[in-house]
């Protein structure tokens, strides 16, 4: 009967109540920098560091705490990253802790710094192999927005991965999108090009607005105002990018909300009517410094700086070409009605100067006129509000391409998973002083946001996409995408200023 | 056939649907000091930990001390048991290192280096130290009982049964019925092991609650291979009375819910044990005949938990994996070749049976050959497989 009591305990142990040991260390490499997370079992790291100070069996958050230095050291010991022949010294920014499927986990936040740009990474990855030989570390690294995966054992503890480049025609489409979406979704600018493009089909004669005759003038009028305006914001974004001008956003905001109260009352007193080129080139110079704020929030690639201005202006410009393309032909036809001098032109016209006025009291004062806000949701909104939205709306967007082709459902489903997770209290705005945005946009991202968003953030949108897409289709890194947890980048009040760095 | 599995493993990923953890948590920091984060299997202050603490010094100082060694070795694989952590297996892993790849360690390293290289399913290693410990030392009844056990799981009733016989030495005792039993019940005989294993445990007094368990869940097996189900339930709800959870009852026992139509029970008896993976496969079998809206959720969970094992290189459920890939994804040919690998490693009633399931589902008859020829050659008389087995056969071109 003792044997058979055996056999029934051996049989229980097989059973598998718990998961092996395993650590799950995520990096992610940009240019010289690696920013790491490593997650490892409170069970083994007793068994290593020893944390349990009281003796009574439990490890209490205090404890963990108190071992800090001990864990640090102990397993970034165990992790040495090369780049090339040269060390990557690692520095801990920060402890954490997370569950997993089995158990509690330390999660230890660093940055290790090389020399230069990595273009291969040696990871020799010996943590807890003398304690356990069955434990594994399991990697997901990042980089340039592809992921890949691999599993340390005593057997291969030493690996080493070629970090592919990113292409630099990829870049420069990436940056040309984003253009064409600021253009697009920037209403200040449309509104400012329609204010002084709505009186290109109009000739005005002894203070009277007439139909041009021909098309030809009209057109060459076009041509004249839009190429002023995109030499102008040319000129102005390439300075600014390049370091040139700086102006901060708080006055370059409302200065072109300004710019189109002056282009729009412009048609209803003209002042400037022959030489709109002339206006459109002065005020294109304040929009560019505002294309060029946006184009910092995007964050620039290292070493190839003219190839994103290059790329992102033309994206501008391909969105203003789609944007006068589809107004001149329509505007000509309707020149001669009154419907368009009397409803389009001044109704229009007067419109803008109302709506561009609310931005100006907006922009300066950095607020947000609750009533307008309800009418013209966020794209409207003054621009630190539109901040807050990036995340979201980029999601959304984001989320949409990417299931380009999928049933209706699984693309709203997509949609809404997203903009869950980009809505999760934790995503706590420092500047509210721990409010959450997501209280703040809930209701209005539910209708669709758009907006741009910071590369930080976008990093954190792109693994999120893929923890979205592994759920739902086969992609052949994805096991190991969701055994080494996402979440990092998360804006989290960490000790020793870890995280936060979604925001800028 | 190893090499096929690995390529299998590595690709199966890219042909998966896949999943996130059930839970996506995101890591925080607590807002008290005193907040546990989590409970050690054993306490500092424990003998048993004091004890291991000492050992592992003394084996620091001299990695060779063999004492120290086995007794670590030990502590630790019996923690492996009670605790169902494979790190203590680890653990006791490294207290064996200096005798890893001996060719002729001492004996008490051999017994114990074949219970570990059985925990890893590494059969033949693990009969090799047990034959080697058995020369050695031939009145060890322990090494007779492994020895038995793992031919068993191997279907080699010849050898098992003289492995058993050892046993008798010490007289008519549970041990040795327990062991002859076993084979028999899978061999034709399971009347005579029935009978015998009934009246060994009504004489026996103050049988433990395990050993009980054990008995009794060995009793509703070989009522269910004889077509008595009443009577394999009488003995599954008295094993489950016992007020002692065993994963392998409570699996046997979903089974036998599952074959019988009844997935509502499956449910409710196993709804708080989604940690584990042979039973997370059973409640989501019953949650798929319901409906009800978790399954896919399990699925993911089961689907992720497969892929890490098979990414880290453990084969240990892979019978449960051709289950769930033949019943859940309905991925006939992976189901298949899952349940033929499975096959070369454990041969027990329940691998024949997916073998026989996964061939008929992939209409390859032929694949299901290995089973085939066990059920003829062993008299197995469970009369489930037999159908399956006459279906095949019928469907054989």
């Amino acid at each position: 009967m003792r044997l058979i009591a055996l056999l029934f305990a051996f049989a229980a142990a097989q059973a598998l109540a718990h998961n092996p040991s395993d650590s799950y260390l995520g990096l992610v490499v940009d240019g010289p920098s690696i920013e790491g997370q490593w997650d490892i079992a409170l069970r083994d790291l007793e068994v290593a560091v020893g944390l349990d100070a009281n003796g009574n069996g439990e490890i209490s958050w205090g404890e963990v705490r108190a071992s800090h230095a001990a864990i640090a050291s102990y397993a970034l010991a165990r992790l040495t990253l090369r780049s090339g022949a040269s060390a990557c010294p690692a520095r801990v920014t920060g402890l954490l802790v997370d569950e997993h499927d089995d158990g509690t986990f330390a999660v230890l936040r660093f940055v290790a710094t090389c020399p230069d740009s990595v273009t291969k990474l040696d990871v020799d990855y010996t943590l807890l192999f003398d304690i356990d030989p069955q434990h594994r570390g399991l990697l997901r690294l990042e980089h340039a927005g592809a992921t890949r995966t691999a599993i340390f054992s005593p057997e291969r503890s030493r690996q080493s991965f070629e970090l592919a480049q990113p292409s630099r025609w990829q870049q420069f489409l990436d940056y040309g999108r984003e253009g064409v979406w600021h253009i697009w979704i920037g209403f200040d600018h449309i509104l400012f090009l329609l204010s002084l493009l709505l009186p290109a089909v109009l000739r005005r004669t002894n203070g009277r607005w007439e139909p041009v005759e021909a098309f030809s003038p009209a057109f060459w009028n076009v041509f004249g105002i839009v190429t002023a305006f995109t030499v102008a914001h040319s000129i102005t974004l390439s300075l600014a990018t390049l370091g040139a001008v700086a102006l901060p956003s708080r006055l370059v905001e409302p200065a072109i909300a300004l710019s189109v109260v002056l282009a729009a009352l412009n048609n209803l007193r003209p002042v400037f009517y022959a030489r709109r080129w002339v206006v459109a080139f002065l005020f294109g110079l304040v929009h560019g410094l505002g294309f060029a704020n946006v184009l910092k929030e995007l964050g620039l690639p290292q070493g190839a700086l003219a190839l994103a201005l290059v790329g992102f202006n033309l994206g501008v410009e391909a969105g203003q070409l789609v944007i006068v393309g589809a107004f001149l032909p329509v505007a000509f036809l309707l020149r001669g009605t009154a419907f368009y001098r009397q409803v389009v032109f001044f109704g229009g016209s007067a419109l803008i100067v109302l709506v561009a006025g609310i931005w100006v009291v907006e922009r300066s004062l950095d607020v947000q006129l609750a009533i307008f806000a309800a009418a013209t949701r966020p794209t409207v909104g003054s621009y630190d509000n539109m901040r807050d939205m990036l995340v979201i709306a980029s999601a959304v967007r984001t989320a949409k391409s990417s299931f380009r082709g999928s049933p209706p459902a699984e693309k709203e489903n997509a949609r809404l998973a997203f903009a869950r997770w980009a809505l999760k209290p934790s995503r706590v705005d420092p500047r509210d002083g721990g409010g959450s945005i997501a209280e703040k946009h809930s209701a209005r991202v539910n209708q669709g946001p758009d907006c741009t968003l910071t590369r930080g953030l976008r990093a954190a949108l792109f693994r999120r996409l893929n923890d979205l897409q592994c759920r739902r289709r086969a992609s052949p890194h994805c096991s190991l995408v969701n055994l080494v947890r996402s979440g990092r980048k998360q804006p989290q009040p960490a000790p020793a200023g870890a995280g936060g760095q979604a925001r800028h | 056939m190893m090499r096929t599995v690995r390529l299998l493993a590595a690709v199966a990923p890219a042909a998966a649907l896949l999943l996130a953890p059930a839970t996506v948590a995101a890591p925080y920091v607590p807002k008290d000091d005193a907040t546990v984060l989590e409970r050690l299997p054993l306490k500092p202050t424990d003998p048993l930990g004091r004890e291991l603490r000492e050992l592992r010094a003394r084996l620091a100082a001299q990695p060779d001390d063999l004492d120290a060694a086995v007794t670590i070795g030990r502590h630790y694989f019996r923690l492996a048991m009670s605790e169902g952590d494979p790190r203590f297996i680890g653990y006791a892993e490294v207290a064996l290192r200096p005798w890893a790849r001996s060719k002729e360690p001492p004996r008490n390293v051999l017994v114990l280096r074949a219970l570990l290289r059985k925990y890893r399913h590494d059969f033949a290693g693990a009969l090799d130290d047990l034959a080697a410990a058995a020369a050695s030392d031939p009145s060890d009844a322990e090494v007779w009982l492994w020895r038995a056990a793992i031919l068993l799981v191997q279907a080699d009733y010849v050898g098992a049964l003289s492995a058993c016989d050892p046993l008798r030495a010490r007289g008519e005792s549970l041990d040795w019925i327990g062991c002859k039993s076993s084979v028999e019940g899978v061999t034709g005989a399971a009347e005579r092991a029935y009978a015998s294993l009934s009246e060994g445990l009504a004489r026996e007094r103050g049988v433990r609650a395990g050993p009980r368990l054990w008995m009794l869940s060995r009793l509703a097996e070989f009522s269910l291979v004889l077509g008595e189900t009443d009577r394999a339930e009488r003995h599954f709800k008295e094993a489950l009375s016992l007020g002692v959870s065993d994963q392998f009852l409570l699996a046997a026992y979903a089974d036998f819910l599952l074959d019988r139509g009844r997935p509502q029970e499956v449910v409710t008896l196993l709804k708080d044990w989604t940690r584990s993976d042979p039973l997370l496969l059973r409640l989501a079998l019953a949650e798929k005949v319901l409906g009800a809206p978790v399954l896919e959720e399990h699925v993911r969970t089961l689907k992720s938990r497969f892929d890490a094992a098979a990414m880290r290189g453990d084969m240990l459920h892979q019978q449960e994996e051709a289950r769930f890939n033949l019943y859940l994804l309905g991925q006939r040919p992976r189901a298949l070749a899952l349940a033929k690998e499975n096959w070369t490693l454990q041969r027990e009633p329940r691998d024949a049976r997916i073998l026989l399931e996964a061939a008929l589902a992939a209409n390859d008859p032929k694949a299901a050959q290995p089973a085939l020829d066990w059920l003829a050659r062993t008299g197995y008389q469970d009369p489930y497989l037999r159908r399956l087995a006459a279906r095949l056969e019928n469907s054989r071109p």
